[in-house]
């Protein structure tokens, strides 16, 4: 029989796909694998040892000289959570991502001390937040989605950090550029670059936790 | 250009013009020299009668106290408590050296500012400086070895003579520019 040139672009279609992301690992919709459970805590161990050891901020302080702008880097604190996410697309997972990082950052002696666990959380929660107002608003796979989502976990930690560290004495525009900063960051590294690591990670043929929608 | 994108460059440029908007009005509203050499310190104010600019060579030199490797003592706003080793040069030395003073101590106040425009919680009574010559310094090494990424200046108060309810780390302050006395 022969195909019709609908059929052929659909099944051309389908190939590219089929080469773009390979379907492996455990396909479970809802409940949690165990490969669920160990990308968390694997990405989540590596994440802490990262943000605690790296001085990403020396990137920064060269070229930017106001207290606050160190928050365009602030991303890499969050990155991980996303990158769990879209390998398994579970919320649940970005909350075990974020406590694993907290409670290493804290054993590495973080200067918050077990208030960094809290942080983590509260990142976690906003991310998980932002990703389901951009589920609902059909961004949910977007580049626009991941970033505003990206964003909206990334912001929340930086007038909490600075809150909590009692900086009132600083002007109000470090403060508003330290916020619009954050939530630049989260779009760029958070969302963004996550979002490009976790579509690498899979076209790798790193296992995936999901099911694919077709 | 389908619609959602056009919006998405509107908001890149308004979030933009926000950001270079706040960051001239901080250079602007705050007095930021971004030229600065960062291995000086500036001390000026109208508290003296002139003002000078001192390099980290004229700073290490004998014409003012050094004081080597003391230890300060710290308090931070979880009112943890910690000890570092700071080689510096005292700010009173300075003062009293350079002449600088105008005015009556006592109702005088200082204040440090950092590069990144981060300053000192408060304007503290200028009398501190001068009844502790060596608990107020301005530190050029830390343990031994020069400040770096923090530096390489940086305003050293060791705790014991803060008012009551100021944190001496609040007043350690990186990349040290600015002392200004009023």
């Amino acid at each position: 029989m022969k195909m019709n040139d609908k059929e052929i672009a659909e099944q051309k279609e389908n190939k590219e796909y089929q080469q773009k992301f390979k379907e492996t690992g455990f396909i479970e919709k809802k409940k949690i694998t165990n490969l669920d459970l160990i990308y968390s805590f694997i990405i989540g161990v590596l994440g802490g040892i990262i943000s605690s050891l790296i001085p990403f901020s020396l990137l920064i302080k060269v070229w930017f000289p106001f207290t606050g702008g160190t928050q365009l880097v602030s991303g890499h604190h969050v990155i991980w959570a996303s990158i769990v996410y879209g390998l398994t697309k579970k919320k649940q997972n970005v909350f075990f991502t974020m406590i694993s990082k907290g409670l290493l950052e804290f054993l590495l002696g973080d200067q918050l001390g077990l208030l960094i666990i809290f942080v983590n959380f509260m990142e976690a929660f906003f991310l998980v937040i932002g990703f389901l107002i951009m589920e609902k608003v059909g961004e949910g796979e977007t580049k626009l989605g991941w970033g505003i989502a990206g964003g909206f976990g990334n912001i929340f930690q930086a007038p909490f950090i600075w809150i909590i560290k009692q900086r009132w004495f600083l002007h109000w525009s470090l403060w508003a550029l330290a916020f619009i900063f954050a939530f630049l960051s989260g779009i760029f590294i958070v969302g963004l670059l996550g979002r490009t690591i976790k579509n690498e990670l899979i076209k790798a043929g790193v296992p995936i936790t999901f099911q694919i929608e077709v | 250009m389908k619609t959602r994108n056009f919006y998405i460059l509107i908001s890149s440029i308004i979030v933009g013009m926000v950001i270079f908007w706040l960051f001239l009005y901080a250079i602007v509203e705050l007095d930021a020299d971004l030229f600065q050499d960062p291995n000086s310190v500036t001390i000026r104010g109208s508290g003296l009668n002139r003002e000078i600019t001192l390099t980290i060579t004229q700073l290490k030199s004998d014409k003012y106290d050094q004081v080597i490797d003391k230890t300060y003592h710290f308090m931070d706003f979880f009112e943890t408590e910690y000890d570092i080793i700071y080689s510096g040069v005292s700010l009173w030395s300075i003062l009293e050296e350079e002449n600088l003073i105008y005015g009556e101590i006592s109702i005088l106040k200082f204040e440090f500012w950092g590069r990144d425009l981060y300053h000192s919680p408060k304007a503290l009574n200028l009398s501190i400086v001068k009844d502790h010559p060596e608990l107020v310094i301005i530190a050029y090494e830390e343990n031994g070895a020069p400040l770096f990424g923090d530096g390489p200046l940086r305003s050293v108060l060791d705790q014991s003579i803060l008012p009551d309810g100021e944190y001496g780390s609040q007043y350690s302050v990186q990349m040290l520019s600015e002392i200004i006395i009023k």
